[in-house]
C-alpha cells in the first residue's frame, strides 16, 4: 500500500493537500487543506493508534496484545501523544497560505 | 525474551501484579535463606552476616527494604513525572528489582564462606593497638569468600540498575532530574529502612 508522504523531501516542513478527487465523477477540488494530526503520524504510530481503538482504548488489553508490560504499552501511548502535540502544534503555527 | 532483557530490563515484560507476586516469592525465599545462615539484609542497600533470629526476622527486613524505597520512589514518581502511570507498577517491579538478592543468598550457602568469615571476625576483634592481623589467607576458604564477597558486590549493583530501570519505566522518566530523584530516593530509602529495621531488632 502507498504510504501518504507527511514531510517535505526537500525542506522538512508539513505536507499539505493541495489537490482532492472523487473517483466516482472525476470532480477534483483543489485548495489548501493541512493534513489531519493522525495522518501526520508514522506507520507503526497509527497501526498502535488503531489497535488502541480496537481494544476500546484498553492499556491492558493492548499489554496482552502486544505480549508487553502495560507500562511499557503506557510509555509508548506517552511518545505517540506528545507526537500528536506536536504535529498539532506544527499545524496551529502555520500560516494558511491560500493558492 | 532475550537473556540480556530478562538480565537488566525484565520490566519490559513484566510488571503489576505478576511483578509483585513473583518479587514477594523471591523476597521470603531470600529471608529463608537468610535465617538458614544468619545473613541479613538490613537496609535497601546493605548485606551483612550477623546474630541468627527468628526466621520472621529476615523475611521483614526484605519486605521493609522493598516497601521502604517502593513508596519513597512513588512519592518521588508523582513529582517528577508527568505520565498517568500505576502505582502497582512500581511496587511490584522494586519487588521483583530485588531478584539479585536471591543469588547473594544461594552464593552465601557456599562451603567455606561463613567459616572464613568467623576466622576473619575471630582475627580482627583479637587485634591488639598497632598488631598487623595475620589473616587466614593459606586457607582455601579464602578463595571462596573473594568470589562470595565479588557475587555480592556485583549483585548489589545489579539490583541498583533494576531498582532505577524500574523507577525510569514505570515512572516514564529519564534525564537529570529523574536520575537526582531517583538517587535521593535511595538515599532516604536507605536511612528509613535502617531505622525501622533497627527497631525490628529491638522487638526480636
Amino acid at each position: 500500500m502507498k504510504r501518504v508522504p507527511t514531510l517535505c523531501p526537500s525542506c522538512d516542513h508539513q505536507l499539505q493537500v493541495r489537490r482532492l478527487a472523487c473517483e466516482h465523477c472525476g470532480t477534483e477540488v483543489e485548495g489548501m487543506y493541512p493534513l489531519p494530526p493522525l495522518a501526520s503520524l508514522s506507520a507503526e504510530d497509527q497501526a498502535f493508534i488503531l489497535e488502541f481503538v480496537k481494544a476500546s482504548g484498553s492499556l491492558k488489553d493492548m499489554a496482552a496484545l502486544m505480549k508487553v508490560s502495560y507500562p511499557t504499552v503506557r510509555n509508548r501511548l506517552d511518545e505517540v501523544i506528545s507526537r500528536l502535540q506536536a504535529a498539532a502544534d506544527t499545524a496551529s503555527s502555520t500560516p494558511d497560505s491560500a493558492p | 525474551m532475550k537473556l540480556p532483557q530478562i538480565l537488566f530490563h525484565p520490566f519490559h515484560r513484566i510488571a503489576g501484579v505478576q511483578a509483585l507476586g513473583i518479587g514477594l516469592a523471591i523476597l521470603v525465599a531470600v529471608g529463608l535463606l537468610g535465617a538458614r545462615q544468619g545473613l541479613h539484609f538490613d537496609g535497601v542497600l546493605d548485606i551483612h552476616v550477623g546474630r541468627a533470629g527468628p526466621w520472621w526476622l529476615f523475611v521483614a527486613e526484605g519486605l521493609i527494604d522493598w516497601l521502604s524505597l517502593a513508596l519513597v520512589l512513588l512519592a518521588a514518581g508523582r513529582l517528577v513525572s508527568r505520565s498517568a502511570f500505576r502505582s502497582i507498577d512500581l511496587i511490584g517491579t522494586q519487588a521483583l528489582a530485588r531478584w539479585p538478592t536471591l543469588g547473594v543468598a544461594l552464593a552465601c550457602l557456599a562451603p567455606g564462606f561463613h567459616r572464613f568469615n568467623e576466622e576473619l571476625l575471630k582475627a580482627l576483634t583479637s587485634l591488639k593497638p598497632g598488631e598487623i592481623p595475620s589473616l587466614p589467607t593459606d586457607s582455601p576458604d579464602v578463595v571462596v569468600f573473594a568470589v562470595v564477597t565479588l557475587v555480592m558486590l556485583l549483585g548489589t549493583v545489579w539490583m541498583v540498575a533494576l531498582m532505577w530501570k524500574s523507577f525510569s519505566h514505570c515512572c516514564n522518566v529519564r534525564g537529570g532530574r529523574a536520575v537526582t530523584a531517583f538517587i535521593l530516593g535511595l538515599l532516604i530509602a536507605e536511612v528509613l529502612s535502617k531505622l525501622l529495621i533497627g527497631r525490628l531488632f529491638l522487638i526480636a
